[in-house]
């Protein structure tokens, strides 16, 4: 269980570019809950998830995962918990590295590394088993540098790589919004595969609102930094996109979540 | 190019070979511009010739120099990962404050160890290549084990590690690697490297100097750079091998231009010829595009 309580954010303080990204932010996340997590540019759907992860440490308030309080722990302490996958292909995955040596990287995630070997043969045999699950081909490039797959197989991977060691919580961050509309289309069945067959709970952030209703258990709506409005259960699986820009049409002034709704 | 010469460029290459390993791990690895080697390569030679003199073991006095080259790469990586600095600019704060701890270390400018034991004539002596070399098979030997630690390490987890955070900083954090750490332990590494290298140089050219380090990163990134350019660096064991041979063929390419009277140049226009061999090794990448593009 993953519990936020009363999260402050504040950019730049004290400066004339101060900026509230996360304004009391309150919420609970229960053991194998999918949300989805939507906003208008700037309502803090992003600083929330790297909040979560640690890249950004909160003003005031406290992060508990479990028991755990980790609210100043620093991204890498709390690692051992939260996988995430971020938007950018290019950013999930090392691509000076090989794809095994990214998957090595993902199977020590949280642990302390040692002096052992971190590619034994007995590890490239399971890391060849499990990339050819995704039925990409990918087992045959065990040795190719990442930065030569597509934006779409690196994606594939890093989800592949997050469930390599136990977590608490994995982060989507728009994961599918870099890609062509196919790509997407498969990342995202991936994504809803992979957290139903390892009972994951997840936070996904998506700009598209027909996606936050159709994909996972519970949807949340940010507005300046506060969560306004939280649905799940038979209310949620009523719920149509009209309803929910109807409601909140007033605090939906992204063009971006408008224009998706054709 | 006589025989003296050959192997003259052969030793210094090997020499500066680790350097080059080392500037890798720093530069190539971690993407850490580090200026200290400047500082590290004559504080290797200087704690390396003081022990020496002092009465240690040669193969102590390596060690010891190995270790204050640690301590001073640890020192430049804290300056960046603790205080923030600018990556370049604490390098360079190290280097200066070097030289004058160098000096202190060896109370003066320079210092002889002609006649001094050293680890070539404690250990390496039945090496010896008779009436060509004493020095070239002990320092292959070196390189070789030095280069092969590096390969391993690399190969570890931790080392594994250690090339994510420099590749990509952000995903190593969400892996669970402290970055800052990693920086620092490269550094350590790396400068321990360089360190060796100015103790090795120290024993086998039979001084230590308070100026001897000047340059020493331009000659190190100069053998990475030819090395990359003339030679495969698609896995680890390659691009180390690269450094190897790049630190030998910059060596060979100085001593064919400095000594050939045909160009009519002299052991002073030595920089400007390491300015033209880099400029002209950094232009080979985008030759071989064209000339695959042509074919």
């Amino acid at each position: 269980m993953i519990t936020l309580t009363d999260i402050h954010v504040v950019f730049s303080p004290g400066t004339i570019r101060e900026r509230k990204a996360l304004n009391g932010l309150s919420l609970v996340i229960e053991e194998g809950e999918f949300l989805t997590v939507i906003g208008s540019n700037g309502a803090g759907k992003s600083t929330l998830l790297n909040t979560i992860a640690g890249e950004i440490l909160p003003t005031s308030g406290t992060i508990m995962i479990d028991d755990d309080d980790v609210s100043q722990k620093e991204s890498f302490a709390r690692a051992n918990s939260v996988a995430r996958v971020f938007q950018d292909p290019l950013a999930g995955t090392c691509g000076d590295l090989t794809v095994a040596e990214n998957m090595a990287l993902a199977t020590a995630r949280g642990q302390s590394r040692g002096f052992k070997k971190a590619l034994s043969k007995a590890r490239r045999e399971s890391i060849r088993a499990m990339l050819s699950a995704l039925k990409l081909g990918l087992e045959l490039r065990l040795d190719t540098p990442m930065a030569a797959l597509s934006g779409g197989q690196r994606q594939a991977i890093s989800l592949l790589m997050a469930t390599l060691s136990p977590l608490k919580i994995l982060l989507l961050d728009e994961h599918t919004s870099a890609l062509d509309p196919k790509t997407a289309a498969f990342v995202m069945e991936l994504s809803q595969q992979i957290i139903r067959e390892h009972k994951l709970t997840a936070l996904m952030v998506t700009h598209s609102l027909q996606q936050a209703l159709d994909v996972g258990t519970r949807t949340v709506m940010l507005h300046e930094g506060r969560v306004i409005f939280d649905i799940r259960g038979e209310e949620r699986a009523a719920l149509t996109v009209k309803d929910l820009l109807s409601q909140f049409g007033k605090n939906v002034d992204d063009d971006r979540l408008l224009l998706q709704q054709g | 190019m006589n025989v003296i010469q050959f192997t003259g460029a052969l030793e210094l290459g090997l020499i500066y070979s680790i350097v080059a390993m080392g500037i890798y791990l720093s530069f190539r690895t971690l993407q850490f511009p580090d200026l200290t080697v400047d500082g590290s390569f004559p504080l290797g030679a200087a704690i390396c010739a003081s022990c020496i003199l002092y009465g240690m073991h040669p193969l102590t006095a390596t060690l010891v120099a190995m270790l204050g080259g640690a301590l001073s790469g640890f020192i430049t990586a804290l300056m960046a990962t603790r205080l923030k600095m600018l990556n370049l600019l604490a390098g360079i704060l190290t280097m200066i404050a070097l030289y004058s701890i160098n000096l202190r270390i060896m109370g003066r400018p320079n210092m002889a160890l002609s006649g001094e034991k050293t680890i070539f004539n404690e250990f390496f002596s039945c090496f010896a290549i008779p009436s060509v070399s004493t020095l070239l098979l002990p320092l292959l030997i070196i390189v070789t084990i030095v280069g092969l630690i590096a390969l391993l390490f690399l190969r570890t987890e931790l080392g594994l590690g250690l090339r994510a955070a420099g590749s990509n900083a952000k995903m190593a954090r969400a892996k669970g690697i402290n970055d800052q750490r990693m920086i620092q332990l490269g550094l350590s590494v790396s400068n321990a490297y360089v360190a060796l290298a100015g103790a090795l140089f120290a024993q086998t050219q039979g001084f230590a100097d308070v100026s001897m380090g000047t340059g020493t990163i331009v000659y190190a990134l100069a053998a990475v750079i030819l090395g990359e350019a003339l030679l495969p660096t698609r896995t680890i064991k390659q691009a180390l091998l690269a450094c190897v041979l790049g630190a030998i063929l910059y060596r060979f390419v100085i001593s064919i231009a400095l000594n050939s009277n045909e160009f009519g140049l002299q052991a002073s226009d030595l920089n400007l010829v390491t300015a033209v061999i880099m400029v002209l090794a950094m232009q080979v990448p985008a030759l071989k595009r064209h000339f695959k593009v042509m074919n």
